[in-house]
């Protein structure tokens, strides 16, 4: 084969190409709020790996979630772990557990979607398990209020599971920085979601076609666990290789939706010695700035910490040993950072105020 | 859902405000109310509306 038609082949595999991964942190790499959260059921959040939400409704049903090292998958390093704490036998209608990835519309105007020569998606991660187990994976148009099912397996051993969606060529979405597009993935499921027959092929959400009522329930045994990593959403009907990326790219994008000023080994309100942001008092006034890691979806939500104990909605005065209120803004809050100021508990122009923070922007 | 509770304005050195503080979980946070982007604003509008959230007042600057 000569250069050219290799280049041609490699082009035409798609594994020249970059960009092709829509999804974030597919390789499980970065988990900023720390790499493990145990007793989830109750409400639903970001928990440890970064972009992938848990909306767990109405069921007692408990899990671990972790971001685990992996050595039995060559190529990847970190998976995502959820493991039944608590099981839940008794599955009310309105029961839902959820794993879910949530998109913006100006990310995904390549889709075409709602168009003539809107494009087929193909979903495809690795998976497995304690036990042989199958769910849905349904992506659903916010924008439009449609969706689309696919069901998968799960087997004991690590699985590439593919899953093609046809283009829709009903419902443009936004092209803004508001939610678009939702991956969910269904791992428990009441009547409510599982009575009709689930739909596979676009159409306007309805409620019981969802999920599946023959699924399995991931909280059907204490014994349960569903391990997850290279997830990729890609233009085309067939899955590519996984597009690797490194720490730095992947970090940056899972920025967009969540900062914190501690060291990305250390969880929130450990360590709090190490500096997220200083500044020099003056009597009870001092002023700074704080930039975000990356320019964030949109004006986040901050949280302010104690720069010594790690206290919620405290600054540390390290001259005087005390915790003050919280710093509050010269302007607004921005998508790019944060211009404070601390207005009491400083004694003067030698005092030396800390404070940590996190900032969210996530759907 | 998370819960939302013991919310009130925050003013900035204009003295406008420029966020609510509300506990989010049990965590006080700073929800800009400059960003209709922002799901913690729509989520604390939304229970506003419903009567289900107060927010009070924010503290003038001196």
């Amino acid at each position: 084969m000569t250069k050219a038609a290799e280049l041609a082949a490699l082009i035409g595999s798609g594994q020249a190409q970059t960009g092709r991964n829509m999804a974030y942190n597919g390789a499980m790499n970065v988990a900023q709020r720390g790499t493990s959260s145990t007793g989830i059921g109750a409400s639903s959040g970001y928990f440890t790996v970064d972009r992938f939400k848990l909306a767990p409704n109405g069921t007692a049903g408990r899990l671990t979630m972790t971001q685990t090292a992996i050595t039995d998958l060559p190529g990847f390093a970190n998976a995502l772990k959820l493991d039944c704490t608590t099981s839940d036998t008794s599955i009310a209608a309105a029961e839902f557990l959820i794993l879910s990835q949530f998109f913006e519309g100006q990310d995904l105007q390549r889709l075409k979607k709602g168009t003539s020569e809107a494009e087929p998606i193909t979903i495809s991660f690795y998976v497995k398990g304690n036990a042989a187990a199958t769910y849905t994976v349904e992506i659903y148009d916010a924008d439009n209020n449609r969706s689309n099912n696919r069901r998968f397996s799960v087997t004991t051993s690590w699985t590439r599971v593919s899953l093609t969606y046809e283009g829709d060529t009903t419902g443009a979405l936004d092209d803004d920085n508001a939610n678009s597009l939702i991956v969910n993935i269904w791992l428990h499921a009441g009547s409510n979601s599982t009575s009709g027959t689930q739909n596979t092929a676009w159409q306007t959400l309805a409620a019981a076609e969802r999920a599946n009522s023959d699924d399995t329930s991931f909280f059907d045994s204490t014994d349960r666990t569903f391990f997850m990593t290279g997830f990729q959403m890609e233009i085309g009907e067939t899955a590519t290789p996984f597009e690797h990326e490194d720490i730095c790219d992947t970090l940056r994008k899972c920025q967009r939706y969540y900062a914190k000023s501690w060291s990305q080994g250390s969880a929130v309100t450990t360590n709090p010695g190490v500096i997220g942001a200083a500044t020099v008092g003056n009597v009870n006034r001092a002023f700074g700035n704080v930039f975000w890691p990356a320019t964030m979806r949109a004006a986040p939500t901050v949280v302010w910490y104690s720069g010594s104990s790690g206290t919620v909605n405290k600054w540390r005065n390290a001259s005087s040993g005390t915790d003050i209120t919280a710093a509050a803004a010269i302007a607004a809050i921005g998508e790019s950072g944060y211009g404070y100021v601390l207005s009491a508990g400083i004694d003067g122009v030698t005092d030396t105020l800390q404070g940590h923070y996190e900032a969210k922007s996530e759907f | 859902m998370s819960e939302y509770k013991n919310a009130k304005y925050l003013k900035n050195l204009s003295n406008e405000n420029f966020a609510v503080e509300v506990e989010i979980d049990g965590v006080a946070s700073q929800v800009p109310v400059t960003d209709d982007a922002n799901t913690d604003w729509l989520e604390v509008q939304r229970l506003v509306a419903l009567g289900k959230l107060t927010i009070a007042a924010g503290t003038d600057y001196d």
